[in-house]
């Protein structure tokens, strides 16, 4: 059985350190990309099975990151789950093509949770 | 019977007369003195022997005191009457200051007279006598004179008063401008059947002209409106006429391009058929609030989002490490350590929450995207999921079918979390607390019983206030939360309520309203 790889996208080292630990603990393979360009430059390479994906990053805005995926046919499959602490967050994910939605701070079953309802594991 | 009894004899009528009580003199035709009562003489300090056989204004000459001899003259005249017309005539209030006995220093004493001189008439018609008749009345006009007084002091005081108020209220008018000006509005007067209008200046500066327009109608008004801002601004016009207030919160754009906030007020006036028309109100430009605002908005939504990332670090790290201290055989000392630094960070995440939650109350956003909740279906996920985490206590949902209301899911989870949380919060660790719904006509009430510590009537009222503090509790977070249940439950178009008593438990119910297609 592969392991499942799941792109993190969060510009907070912090953050993206406790999202890989967690990760790792469940058995799952970990990338890390702190912009929104980075991410994209990793799932065009790596090909995820899932994308954890912040909102507020430094060079664009996660619904950029999340047009331009779904614009490519190779990466526009891959399921997105939003990760964070934005005031707005229900409201702006609604416009969004995303999977799923965590706000920050979470609990860690809450997370996983949703997870493996898009990995179906 | 040489001495008749007196009871059977004629009265002596001069003696009757004499003694009568009141004053009276009688007088012949030529005002000669034939007759005067002991009285009159004790009223005008005379002796009887003086008067009788002697001409009237000859006993009673004119006062030194009285120069006018206005006393004199009237009765003079009044007598006068009597002999030509042969009928009763009164003087109201005659002046004559009588002359007191040369024993006692012969000074006059000023005195005031009512009188009244009544003809007799013989069988022939003719006038044989005068009788007159006064009554001395100095000290009722005395009286009355103090009274008259006593009014034009109280009404000179009146006056003042009345005089003060409407300065003062002069004062406030003046105030009033003041304020207008200071506060910049502008003032507008739309004349609805002849689509015109009257404004101040300022209303057509606050559009953008430097001079006032000549042509100015409602029509004009939505011509300035952004484009963005026009189905707003006129469904703000079409609920003024339903409703006659107008309020409209929106941006226009000024003829240089450049975009700005008004803030228009105004009443509308109708006619005997109930058809608009006049308008009147008020404009401000709000612009320089509107970016305040939105700054703070930003600040906010930043500082929250700054807030939340270290305590998400903080509250995963320690969530790691509990769900990894079987592995690790973790000592109880470090499990405790642990999870307080996992509740600690969810009370701050909860902290920042409530901080936002008020922001959003004060820019009217706290509740977003109305949807179709199943208040019933909810009501049993969050006890049964409360009902996991808190185990201390027992929660009891009575059974309830499906209710639909018109509302945000997140938003009424989050009333009924808070006021369940509230409960265990406040009642022995062991008891139960009872949860129930019950539908009535087109509201749905949900009900949260207590056996806790309960609250006195006189802290009720405080309790949906912001910052408020249980007292006799250790404070336990801002005091916002069932500020913020209250304003969740105001916006969803119903009610809360608390039923307590000291030591008695808490029952904290609102009701919503059942949504319409399916009542």
């Amino acid at each position: 059985m592969s392991e499942k790889r799941i792109l993190v996208v969060d510009d907070d080292l912090a953050i993206a350190e406790l999202l890989e630990m967690i990760l790792d603990e469940e058995g799952y393979a970990v990338l890390l990309a702190y912009s929104g360009h980075e991410s994209l430059r990793l799932a065009r390479q790596h090909q995820p099975d899932l994308i954890l994906l912040d909102l507020m990053l430094p060079d664009m805005h996660g619904t950029q990151v999340t047009q331009h995926l779904r614009s490519e046919p190779a990466l526009r499959h891959i399921p997105i789950v939003v990760v964070s602490a934005s005031k707005d967050m229900d409201a702006i994910v609604n416009t969004m093509d995303v999977q799923g939605a965590v706000a920050k701070p979470f609990q860690i079953a809450t997370l996983l949770a949703s997870i493996e309802q898009q990995l179906g594991r | 019977m040489s001495n008749p009894t007196p009871s059977t004899a004629a009265p002596d009528f001069q003696l009757l007369f004499e003694s009568a009580p009141d004053s009276h003199l009688v007088l012949a035709p030529d005002l000669t003195i034939v007759a005067v009562s002991d009285a009159y003489l004790r009223s005008v300090l005379a002796e009887r022997a003086l008067l009788i056989g002697r001409r009237v204004f000859d006993v009673f000459p004119r006062s030194p005191a009285d120069l006018a001899a206005t006393g004199l003259r009237s009765l003079r005249a009044s007598l006068r009457r009597v002999l030509k017309h042969r009928v009763a005539d009164t003087i109201a209030q005659q002046k004559y200051a009588i002359r007191r006995p040369d024993s006692a220093g012969g000074t006059f004493e000023e005195r005031c007279w009512r009188a009244v001189s009544t003809p007799i008439l013989g069988p022939d018609g003719a006038i044989c006598a005068i009788l007159h008749r006064v009554e001395d009345i100095t000290e009722s006009v005395d009286q009355l004179q103090l009274r008259i007084r006593q009014l034009e002091i109280d009404i000179t005081h009146r006056t003042e008063e009345v005089a003060s108020a409407l300065a003062e209220a002069q004062a406030q008018r003046d105030r009033q401008d003041l304020a207008l000006q200071a506060a910049q509005m502008g003032i507008w007067d739309l004349d609805l059947l002849h689509n015109s209008s009257v404004r101040s200046l300022r209303h057509d500066e606050i559009f953008g002209y430097a001079t006032l327009q000549t042509h100015w109608n409602g029509e004009t008004f939505f011509a300035h409106v952004f484009p963005q801002d026009q189905a707003h601004a006129r469904d703000c016009f079409a609920s003024a006429y339903a409703t006659g207030i107008l309020a409209i919160h929106c941006r226009i754009v000024w003829p240089d391009g450049s975009i700005h906030w008004i803030d228009a007020r105004g009443q509308v006036y109708y006619d005997e058929t109930h058809q608009p028309v006049r308008m009147l109100g008020v404009v401000l430009d709000i612009t320089e609030r509107k970016d305040l605002e939105s700054r703070r908005d930003e600040f906010l939504a930043v500082a929250s989002h700054e807030l939340k990332t270290p305590v998400t670090v903080i509250k995963g790290m320690s969530e790691l490490l509990l769900r990894s201290a079987g592995k690790r055989g973790t000592s109880e000392k470090e499990l405790r350590a642990l999870t307080l630094v996992n509740q600690q960070a969810d009370r701050i995440s909860h902290l920042v929450s409530d901080m936002l939650d008020v922001s959003r109350i004060a820019a009217g956003q706290l509740v977003v995207a109305l949807e179709s909740v199943d208040l019933g279906a909810l009501l049993s996920d969050v006890v049964a999921q409360q009902q996991l985490l808190q185990p201390t206590h027992s929660l009891i949902l009575a059974p309830c079918g499906p209710c639909a209301v018109r509302g945000n899911l997140a938003r009424l989870e989050q009333v009924i979390q808070n006021l369940v949380a509230n409960a265990i919060q406040y009642s022995p660790a062991g008891s139960s607390i009872f949860i129930t719904m019950a539908q009535a006509a087109d509201q749905v009430t949900v009900a949260v019983r207590d056996s806790g510590i309960g609250i006195s009537a006189d802290r009720q009222a405080q309790l949906f206030e912001r910052f408020y503090q249980a007292q006799d509790q250790p404070a336990r977070g801002l005091g916002l939360g069932l500020y913020i249940v209250k304003e969740i439950i105001a916006q969803h178009g119903g009610q809360i309520w608390l039923e307590s008593a000291k030591d008695s438990g808490s029952t904290f119910s609102f009701s919503l309203p059942i949504e319409a297609s399916h009542l």
